[in-house]
């Protein structure tokens, strides 16, 4: 799998969610690359327990700097089905690879909709262009 | 209210007496929640009821057991004797003992803060610290940013390596030193509303660990500051303080904490 940004969606809090057509209607969240530069050192990620309902804007996790904890909010509703628990002992992946390898969870979502609440490539362009 | 101090920006300050750890954790989250509703500037300066310990916020109360240095230092039994609590910020556990705590939250939209941004605002670490490493200066005492990681040398081996238990003997590049000895240390902790920024100014040395030692260990005499600040400038929450020199370091410090929150607004 090779996930491109432009194909994603994404929060204003820097997270993203890719779930396409044939995903069955699961979408895979992680961070963007804006977000891995903003963190900068990473030290800790806490990730949530599988099996976890949450809503879009709940915070799913956090995530330890060298100098600031971060919350990570989720795109959107739905069940945990997965955790990449093998990210917390690579978190420097993150800087060459916050896509493909550096997904988060994946979520099972209940409301698919919701992904069209989301800002697309360009207009997540448009914001970080914005808050420059 | 306006600061007389800061008449361009809206800040709500107050002094609160001291306060057990949990109490103390529970009103700096309450402040960072208040973001959420509040567009002002919240600054608080606290004191510990008793010695306390705080952890980072993924510190485990295990690791204090396997730091080579506090058990060569003989103080292990003091310092697991003391009650702990956990911060919402990461870095190392602090004793508090004696010093002043200060919390502070920025809203977003304020500073030039990205909204709802990751990872850590460094202008206003250095914004706080360097008014305090200023205003050292100007009483005789020659202070300095730390500039160094000891994070660096954990992330460099792999993580094999760990860094101190205790925040105030790790260094990152904005702590503030006097000589070797860290004298301030701060972090930071964000939610969708705001920026949390919290540290502690090392008085002097606590009895559970001698070998941090504060301000008014590390120079010669009896040094603390004489600050004259206009009555309306501090909230009406006296200090409860009956130690002097406490209460000198305290008002001194709310004037850094103000010049520093002006260092980050240099437009208002």
């Amino acid at each position: 799998m090779t996930i491109r940004p432009e194909d994603l969606r994404y929060c204003k809090s820097h997270e993203w969610a890719y779930a396409p057509a044939d995903s069955g209607g699961i979408a895979t969240i992680g961070i963007s690359a804006f977000a891995v530069a903003e963190l900068n050192d990473l030290v800790f990620m806490a990730l949530p327990l599988l099996g976890q309902t949450i809503s879009a804007g709940d915070e799913f996790g956090e995530v330890e700097s060298v100098k600031a904890v971060s919350p990570m909010y989720s795109p959107v509703s739905g069940e945990i089905v997965d955790v990449n628990t093998e990210l917390v002992d690579r978190l420097e992946s993150l800087n060459s690879d916050p896509y493909d390898q550096g997904w988060i969870i994946r979520i099972k979502m209940s409301d698919p909709t919701e992904l069209t609440k989301l800002l697309d490539y360009s207009a997540y362009q448009k914001l970080l262009s914005q808050n420059g | 209210m306006k600061s007389d101090l800061l008449p361009s920006l809206d800040i709500s300050f107050r002094i609160d007496p001291p306060r057990s750890g949990e109490e103390n954790m529970r009103l700096d989250e309450a402040l960072l929640e208040q973001a959420e509703h509040d567009p002002r500037i919240l600054v608080r300066l606290y004191r510990w009821q008793q010695p306390t310990l705080s952890l980072g916020h993924f510190q485990s109360i295990d690791d204090l057991d396997k730091d080579a240095v506090i058990k060569r230092s003989g103080n292990l039994e003091a310092l697991r004797s003391l009650p702990w609590v956990r911060r919402k910020t990461g870095g190392g556990a602090i004793l508090h003992d004696r010093e002043w705590t200060y919390c502070m939250v920025l809203p977003n939209r304020l500073g030039g803060e990205r909204s709802e941004g990751k990872g850590h605002n460094d202008r206003l670490y250095r914004s706080v610290h360097l008014a305090v490493r200023d205003g050292l200066q100007r009483l005789g005492i020659s202070a300095a940013l730390s500039e160094q990681c000891s994070c660096a040398h954990r992330l460099d081996s792999g993580g094999d390596v760990k860094e101190p238990f205790l925040c105030f003997q790790r260094r990152t590049p904005v702590d503030l030193l006097v000589g070797e000895n860290k004298v301030l240390g701060s972090a930071q902790r964000r939610n969708r509303y705001g920026l949390l920024q919290h540290g502690s100014l090392l008085l002097s040395a606590s009895a559970r660990f001698p070998s941090l030692r504060g301000l008014e260990d590390l120079v010669d005499g009896n040094i603390f500051p004489v600050v004259a600040m206009p009555e309306e400038a501090v909230p009406s929450v006296a200090f409860s303080e009956s130690d002097p020199s406490v209460v000198s370091w305290g008002t001194w410090l709310v004037q850094r904490l103000m010049e520093g929150i002006q260092a980050n607004h240099p437009s208002t």
